[in-house]
């Protein structure tokens, strides 16, 4: 049975809102870390598998293992005879994510079927590490290549591979989140036996969490999962390097010629880690600036400024964060004419911030949350992080008011400190499996 | 302060001789390759069968001016989601993207939408109608049924907000004609209706066109309310009552939708469209017109594409994808419009497989067609389905937004009834529906690929001779 009491989740003075059902976690005798939110009121039940190991976790010159690996392991398990079974009882939303701290799978099933999803999540586990289909990973680095040149869209331009560079510019070479430029060339170098010592060393049960959200019984659940998850050993995953301090950022100009047809540009800091204080204010400072009637938006965007898009976000990580903001021009004005005037938007916004826009924003990410949780999968995406919050979140913004989003942006987000890039259409068509970026200049300013 | 040149980076496509030294763990490369705790797991489990569809009961009032209002009560979660539907009609409809269609995005744009709501979230206008929405805490659904009122009852004022977020629109819906899917859209609704779509032959929308179209649409003929969530239907009812019951349409406005010049007509002929301009990844599609959703084949038909193009068990996935490696997420999409509706099975696809990967997929449409699903396909299909319909209803918002519009009328969707019609239909009627629907002659191809992305013409699929056209759907030398 399961090592250790199950326990309240909840702090003192931290109590979910009566909505929310309560939530108890569990640590198998291997080491895997069972989270149970059940709520009868639903009617089905989301599962999460959550591996502690992502992008950042890449060896050296085989950037984009972790990606491929998850491929091929979501890829073994549809193609099963169970797999279909599953389906035919009403499964839903199987999927898999590759982030940059972990790797998850994910489904939805009906409460009959939740056996049968234990168990297959239980094989995918115990048979990380074994033998790999090299035609799988063949195919898999292939299909890994077309999904990199899909996402992060701006508007119907993929803007991913941008965001990606981004990450690459802000991170040292040194440091996990150094995402090189040339991604896509290394996926041709994985072999199977590469996939496999990946999974081997970070897909075992104690790097991994379960989350179940919805409509079951937690005894009966935890017995399941002690059923199938129970006998597999535990693998302690390798020690991470010790990151030394990272230096200051410089302020760095990117000119990336690439497969876009309308040129945008892209500014970016370097920021905190995920779950502290710092990252939710420059959370909130993203929406006050990018949401709709945001600072940005409605002085570039909504009252017929020189912008046609503009984006800002906060994407954080164990490790760090970066805080992007993304402009596309109307035709007929440059970027060289429009990102100062940006720039100079930013640095005048502080004197500016009204504390009505901060309520406003800090309602809208308790409504987001909220609705978040309406769905088991939401449910489960929240209590699947090992590293996440002691509650559901929706008090998360609580504490951030108009002094603390002014000093944090004024400490993270300093002109000195960012990287801008300006990526234009190639001037020649660009071939072969990484034709997203053609070159790129970096220069100081 | 001008950029001062430090460092020149050549990265070309490939090259492998850049990386640093990342820190990261060592992976544990050991050489036993059978290393599988599966044996330990013992035999699967049985299934059990799919358990029955979640029900929901609306409750339907007819307001005193004649406004239907659906509600559904659902505890459980203290949230709900509203909705004010204008039924277009097939008039307004008849061409998405040409004059009408842009009016009513720019309607929706200018005049339904929050200003500060992202697009998808607030208002939508498609071929058969245009939403608005709010979704709330369940508390806050009384007032919001008043500013949603407020907002649609009275005609606006010119204002310069207004002018501002027409000029924005006009600006996106520009840029927009460049995207790649928007371009596959517009040839397959070339092909398989024959508009002779284009925006040079259809000028823009002037501000006065759409503030019409608003005096015409928004009009409490046309109008459904439909409430979801945590609360209660008497309440809900009264509430609209006075909010909505008094609205009376305007004197001048038309009770017809913004007309349109262009009717839909039979097409297909050419079968096979190239688009060779194109700056993007190639994009492929076969084309199929179908019935509308009201139609008695719909199921039938809706069965046929999922076992096709729906998601990891389908043909596209199985074949294009795990198969060629030709894609990422091959899959089919359905647009429904009000007499008819269009289905694409593609995406993008890998360079020098375009062709081959639509062969493919021609081959998976015809084998279907002439010989139905086997049995356990069929099967799969209609669970796969049914999940769906379970899905599209797991939230407030999600039920909300689930209304059929057939005509004028709104009806919220009941996912018991949709499952029952599912589980009723035989193999025969899918073979039945693909006769139809994906007869060869109502069959086509688009192709969006430079010739170098290419790895065959598109003559090499034998449906015919290839119409160059261009990325608004005109015909080129």
């Amino acid at each position: 049975m399961a090592v250790g009491l199950s326990f309240a989740r909840y702090a003192e003075g931290t109590d979910p809102p009566t909505f929310l059902p309560p939530v108890e976690e569990h640590r198998l005798a291997n080491g895997l870390r069972v989270v149970l939110a059940p709520d009868q009121a639903m009617s089905d039940i989301s599962v999460i598998v959550r591996y502690e190991a992502g992008k950042g976790d890449d060896p050296n010159g085989l950037e984009g293992l972790a990606h491929v690996t998850e491929h091929v392991m979501f890829s073994a398990f549809r193609s099963g005879a169970h797999a279909k079974l599953l389906l035919q009882a009403g499964a839903s939303n199987l999927n898999a994510h590759t982030h940059l701290d972990f790797t998850s799978f994910e489904e939805t099933v009906p409460p009959e079927a939740l056996d049968l999803a234990l168990w297959l999540e239980g094989a995918r586990m115990a048979t990380a590490g074994s033998a790999i289909d090299e035609k799988a990973v063949i195919r898999e680095r292939t299909v890994a290549g077309h999904e990199y040149r899909q996402r992060g869209q701006l508007g119907f331009q993929a803007l991913g591979p941008f965001f990606e560079l981004e990450w690459d510019e802000l991170y040292p070479d040194w440091h996990p989140y150094h995402l090189p430029v040339d991604a896509l060339g290394a996926l041709d170098r994985i072999r199977p036996d590469d996939v496999r010592a990946f999974a081997r060393t970070w897909y075992g049960p104690d790097n991994a969490s379960i989350a179940l959200a919805g409509h079951f019984e937690a005894g009966h659940a935890l017995s399941l999962i002690q059923k199938y998850f129970g006998p597999h050993s535990a693998r302690t995953p390798p020690h991470r390097p010790l990151l030394p301090r990272l230096p200051p950022p410089g302020n760095l100009w990117l000119d990336v010629e690439a497969l876009v047809v309308h040129p945008v540009a892209l500014m970016a800091w370097r920021g905190p880690k995920v779950y502290t204080i710092e990252d939710r204010a420059l959370t909130v400072a993203a929406l006050l600036l990018g949401r709709p009637r945001g600072a940005l938006r409605r002085e570039f965007v909504d009252n017929d400024g020189d912008a046609l898009r503009i984006l800002v976000r906060q994407v954080s990580a164990s490790a760090g964060s970066a805080f992007v903001v993304a402009v596309e021009p109307k035709a007929g004005i440059s970027l060289a004419d429009l990102l100062p005037a940006v720039q100079s938007a930013m640095a005048a916004f502080p004197t500016k911030l009204k504390d009505s826009d901060l309520d406003q924003v800090k309602q809208e990410l308790s409504r987001q949350q909220r609705d978040s949780l309406e769905t088991s999968m939401g449910r489960a995406w929240r209590l699947a992080d090992p590293h996440g919050l002691p509650s559901w979140g929706m008090g998360d913004y609580e504490g951030i008011d108009r002094a603390c989003v002014i000093g944090i942006m004024s400490r993270f987000l300093a002109p000195a400190e960012r990287v801008t890039m300006v990526v234009r259409a190639a001037t020649q068509p660009l071939y072969g499996a990484t034709g997203v970026l053609l070159h790129r200049d970096r220069m100081a300013q | 302060m001008s950029p001062r040149p430090v460092l020149v980076l050549f990265a070309l496509a490939g090259c492998a001789s850049a990386h640093g030294d990342r820190l990261v763990a060592r992976l544990v490369y050991d050489g036993n390759k059978s290393a599988s705790q599966q044996d330990g797991l013992g035999a699967a489990p049985a299934v059990l069968p799919a358990p029955p569809t979640m029900c929901v009961e609306w409750k339907k009032f007819t307001l005193s001016n004649g406004i239907p209002l659906f509600v559904a009560e659902r505890r459980g979660f203290p949230s709900a989601a509203l909705r004010v539907v204008f039924a277009t009609d097939k008039a307004a409809a008849a061409g998405v993207a040409n004059g009408s269609g842009k009016l009513l995005e720019l309607l929706a744009a200018t005049y339904l939408r929050r200003p500060d709501a992202e697009e998808d979230e607030s208002a939508q206008c498609t071929r058969s109608s245009c939403w608005i929405g709010e979704r709330v805490s369940a508390d806050e659904a009384g007032g919001v049924l008043d500013s949603l009122a407020l907002s649609i009852t009275h005609a606006p004022a010119a204002a310069r907000s207004d002018i501002d977020r027409f000029a924005a629109a006009v600006a996106l819906l520009r840029r927009d004609e460049d995207s790649p899917r928007l371009s596959l859209w517009r040839n397959a609704e070339v092909m398989a209706l024959g508009l002779p779509m284009a925006r040079r032959a259809v000028p823009e929308p002037t501000m006065a066109e759409v503030t019409q179209a608003r005096a015409q649409l928004i009009r409490p003929a046309a109008a459904t309310l439909v409430v979801v969530g945590d609360v209660f239907a008497g309440e809900v009812q009264a509430q609209a009552e006075r909010a909505f019951g008094q609205w009376q349409s305007s004197r001048d406005a038309s009770s017809a939708g913004p007309s349109s010049s262009e009717s839909i007509g039979t097409s297909f002929v050419p079968r096979v469209v190239h688009v060779p301009n194109n700056p993007w990844p190639p994009l492929g599609a076969i084309v199929v017109r179908g019935p509308a959703s009201s139609s008695p084949d719909a199921w039938a038909y809706r069965l046929a594409v999922q076992i096709l193009g729906g998601g990891i068990e389908s043909e596209l996935y199985v074949h294009v994808r795990e198969e060629m490696a030709a894609a990422y997420v091959p899959a089919a999409e359905v647009r429904w419009f009000p007499g008819e509706s269009i289905a694409m099975f593609g995406g993008y696809l890998e360079r020098e497989k375009v062709i081959a990967a639509i062969r493919v997929m021609l081959a998976s449409v015809r084998a279907l067609r002439e010989h139905g699903p086997a049995l356990d396909v069929l099967r799969g299909a209609k669970a796969r389905l049914k999940a769906e319909l379970q899905t599209s209803v797991s939230t407030n918002w999600l039920l909300a937004s689930s209304l059929e519009v057939v005509g004028t009328d709104v009806r919220p969707l009941d996912p018991c009834e949709a499952a029952a019609l599912i589980d009723a239909i035989q193999a025969e009627e899918v073979r039945a529906a693909m006769r139809v629907y994906f007869a060869e002659k109502r069959l086509g191809v688009v192709v969006i690929a430079r010739e170098d992305q290419l790895d065959v013409w598109p003559d090499g699929l034998g449906i015919g001779k290839v119409q160059r056209r261009d990325w608004l759907g005109q015909d080129l030398p």
